[in-house]
């Protein structure tokens, strides 16, 4: 399959300052989720992507074309950023109605889609009377994820879109983006919201500072996702007998115990021989569980190798 | 890299047609804004006081002074250079560059768009002064007003053009734009354009001053003056030259968020 966008050997500077570092990747339609932390150059590839700041080296292409100042692959683009800042004093429908002109519709078509795209985001006409820099923060989200379907892009990027949504938003957005990869529209979605990342995206690219290390997207493969936890949160009513219980089979590879919580934090010599026949395994330890939890997201033990694995 | 890969075709075609539609929209609704029409309010007073303030009586020859000398040619340019250096600032802010520049529109095409839309704007303000002027200069009963009106309006409506073009061309190339915009005005205007040769045409608010002194009568046309048509020429050509920079820098320039700009 087409990859949307392919860079080899991508590297950005800002004069001394480091954006993106010598990295490839190539982005296959779908959801794609794009990870770091704050500076590790996520908005600088958005930059690119949308041909708004040129390569300092190596190559980008989207839609097989540079898209450095190049309208014909701003055509098949749209883009949600983080940034709250919206122009003051508009309605979304004026907003909204102006943005799809500029895209290439006319007045009427960019109405009409205006409405439609807002009502798609769930942001109904009793709001529309309201300027949208009074909107709250997940009504703003809601309108920025709104201006990117005006034109039924091709390409959809996202910086942060979950931000300020209570879950029911989250939730909101996420369908939206499941109904866009549906409907052959890929997406590129960069959130700290790492939980609703992995139920949403079916490739990521971990960038740490400007670079993408192959150990990080390696252990974010897809072979990589359907391994075992290798660690596990127990709570029971009796942690301690747990532990003596699993330790006795050579399951363990060690455990913390919190007694106030009755809590154990098991990580595992052989998560699958566990997971084999855990049901069995807890029946037989005779303890009473009231809650299992897998300790850390892949995303996040990918991100950070220190959380508990 | 896949060269050979193929893409359907864009779903929604470009049209610089409608573009043009979509910024006109987004830039007139800001000046339907509530606080555009206080600030310009407020203009209008402070504009009526510096009238009372330099013309007294029924004296033509001052009103035409003040008008010519001072309104047309100094307050007019500054605050439409004010104007247009700070419209094409907002543009490199997070609005346009995250909503407006990451479509498909050519960014020269952009500027010229841009420039247009808020040209007429500031015309449509301006006229609303222009009235103040004018209505002020018949409450203290200056005669023959329906002849000097429209030459001072024509004054106006390029001083308006050129220098809402310069201000876009000072305004792509930096956020402290009264600086460069102070030193043009006293290198340029209030130092080549008084010395009395023909490099003083390089002022535009000199070649306007002339062309309304002849205009109203006050200045006898030399053999070397330009006339309406010559003036009106070299005023748009000056505009279209800064904005046809103001373009080229624009485009070449990397949109690297709010926070460069």
């Amino acid at each position: 399959m087409n990859a949307v966008a392919q860079a080899e050997n991508l590297s950005r500077f800002y004069g001394m300052i480091l954006g993106l570092n010598n990295v490839s990747f190539a982005i296959r339609p779908g959801i794609t989720g794009i990870v770091g932390p704050n500076g590790a150059g996520k908005t600088t590839l958005f930059r690119l992507l949308l041909g708004q700041i040129q390569p300092s080296s190596g190559e980008l292409t989207v839609f097989g074309e540079r898209p450095w100042n190049n309208p014909a692959v701003q055509s098949r683009l749209a883009y949600c950023p983080e940034s709250e800042a919206m122009p003051a004093g508009l309605r979304p429908l004026e907003w909204l109605t102006g943005l799809g002109m500029i895209s290439g519709l006319s007045a009427v078509d960019a109405g009409t889609r205006a409405r439609a795209a807002l009502a798609r985001v769930k942001l109904g006409p009793e709001h529309w009377r309201k300027r949208v820099t009074a909107y709250s923060k997940g009504m703003k989200q809601r309108v920025k994820l709104a201006q990117c379907l005006l034109h039924e892009p091709q390409l959809v990027i996202l910086d942060e879109p979950m931000n300020g949504l209570d879950p029911m938003g989250r939730e909101d957005i996420a369908v939206i983006l499941q109904q866009l990869a549906v409907e052959g529209v890929s997406v590129l979605i960069s959130s700290h919201i790492l939980h609703d990342l992995e139920a949403l995206c079916a490739d990521f690219i971990l960038l740490r500072w400007g670079r993408i290390p192959r150990s990080l997207n390696e252990s974010t493969s897809a072979e990589a996702r359907t391994r075992w936890p290798e660690a596990t949160t127990f709570r029971c009513e009796s942690p301690e007998k747990l532990a003596r219980f699993l330790f006795a089979r050579d399951l363990l590879r060690g455990c913390d115990i919190v007694p106030d919580t009755g809590t154990l934090h098991a990580r595992w010599r052989e998560p699958e021989k566990f997971f084999a026949s855990y049901h069995q395994l807890l029946l037989e330890s005779g303890v009473r569980i009231f809650e299992v939890q897998g300790t850390a997201t892949f995303l996040e033990k990918a991100i950070d190798p220190t959380v508990h694995a | 890299m896949n060269p050979a890969a193929t893409f359907s075709p864009p779903r929604v075609v470009p049209n610089l047609a409608h573009a043009w539609g979509g910024v006109w929209r987004l830039t007139f609704r800001r000046f339907l804004l509530p606080g555009h029409w206080l600030t310009l309010a407020a203009g209008l007073a402070v504009l009526a006081l510096m009238f009372l303030g330099g013309v007294h009586g029924r004296d033509t020859d001052r009103f035409l002074g003040w008008a010519a000398d001072f309104y047309v040619t100094l307050l007019v340019p500054a605050l439409a250079f004010m104007a247009g250096a700070g419209a094409m600032r907002d543009e490199l802010k997070s609005g346009t560059v995250d909503y407006v520049l990451t479509r498909p529109v050519p960014r020269p095409a952009f500027v010229a768009f841009k420039f247009l839309a808020h040209t007429i704007c500031a015309q449509l303000d301006f006229l609303v002064a222009f009235v103040l002027v004018m209505v002020l200069a018949r409450a203290i009963q200056v005669p023959d007003l329906a002849t000097i009106g429209p030459k001072l309006l024509l004054g106006q409506v390029l001083m308006i053009t050129a220098f809402s073009g310069f201000g876009f061309l000072c305004g792509t190339i930096t956020s402290r734009y009264v600086v460069i915009g102070l030193v043009y005005a006293g290198v340029i205007e209030a130092g080549v354009g008084q010395i009395p040769t023909q490099v003083s045409k390089l002022s535009m608010t000199h070649q306007t001053r002339e062309l309304l002194g002849i205009l109203l009568g006050r200045l006898t046309p030399e053999a070397t003056s330009p006339g309406l048509a010559g003036t009106t020429g070299l005023i748009l050509a000056f505009t279209v030259v800064t904005l046809a920079v103001a373009a080229a820098i624009f485009t070449w320039r990397e949109l690297t968020g709010p926070a460069d700009s």
